[in-house]
């Protein structure tokens, strides 16, 4: 079944409020439809946005953001950069000291599995852009965070398809490897 | 012979006896009547004003729990979505 599709509005209370709405239909065309020239429209809206923000610090929603839209134009480098950003800082706000009703609203936006969720999303960063080496190492890192905190692993499927991806590249290299040694001879 | 153009008079207001409209029993009672319309759209908007209100304090209020490090790093996507309520500094 479609996911269903976020309703269009064009009046908003404040710049957050169309921040909000701009990164879920993003989200939805870029990842739930697959229709990249649909989630650019939005992706442009969304650019203009973040440009136009005072806030000189880095956020944990700016870097996704940016990320995104590096992806959406295909800059993978830059959007690896803004996916690492994305990670390291939601470690920071975990270990930020909190009360427990500050903890609750914070985990509400980034939770463990926020986290491992955009560890999966940089792993895949990783093996389109050719490092499937560091895409394995990801996800590794993702699993071993989800047994740490007790939450479901959900890139167990990518890890195997990378692992056994890697086991043919290194059978074909092994075999290009002896093809070579064997003419040599 | 040619026709002379005279403006021709404008009916005036039709004037009956003193007192304005007449009474007719039952008017504004009836679901589709105006005023009966107009109350009920109003409880409506007071509703739903009433409704932005209580999640606009929510928001602020949370908004306000948080530490200045915590706001940064969450970025705009946890500001509040509405604007603060006029009554609260």
């Amino acid at each position: 079944m479609k996911p269903k599709t976020p309703a269009n509005r064009r009046t908003f209370a404040n710049v957050a409020d169309e921040w909000s709405y701009l990164h879920l239909k993003l989200l939805y065309w870029m990842y739930d439809r697959g229709d990249y020239r649909k989630a650019k429209l939005f992706a442009r809206r969304l650019d203009k946005l973040i440009s136009a923000d005072e806030r000189t610090d880095p956020s944990i929603s700016c870097a996704e953001a940016l990320s995104l839209i590096a992806e959406l134009k295909g800059d993978l480098d830059r959007a690896i950069h803004f996916r690492e950003l994305a990670v390291r800082l939601i470690h920071r706000l975990h270990a930020l000291p909190h009360n427990p009703a500050q903890k609750a609203i914070a985990r509400r936006y980034y939770d463990y599995d926020d986290l491992s969720h955009f560890m999966d999303l940089l792993a895949i960063l990783y093996h389109d852009s050719g490092n499937l080496l560091k895409a394995i190492e990801v996800l590794r890192e993702s699993r071993n965070y989800c047994e740490d905190h007790g939450i479901p692993f959900d890139g167990q499927d990518l890890l195997d398809d990378y692992l056994k991806e890697n086991l043919e590249y290194k059978g074909a290299s092994a075999t290009g490897r002896t093809q070579k040694a064997r003419s040599a001879v | 012979m040619g026709e002379r153009l005279v403006k021709k008079k404008k009916p005036g207001k039709k004037r009956g006896p003193k007192g304005g409209i007449k009474h007719q029993p039952g008017r504004g009672h009836d679901s589709k009547s105006k005023p009966h319309k107009t109350k009920r759209f109003r409880k409506v908007q007071a509703r739903q004003r009433e409704e932005q209100e209580r999640l606009a304090r929510e928001q602020w209020a949370e908004w306000d729990s948080l530490p200045d490090q915590t706001r940064k790093l969450l970025g705009p996507e946890a500001d509040p979505k509405l604007p603060r309520p006029t009554d609260e500094t």
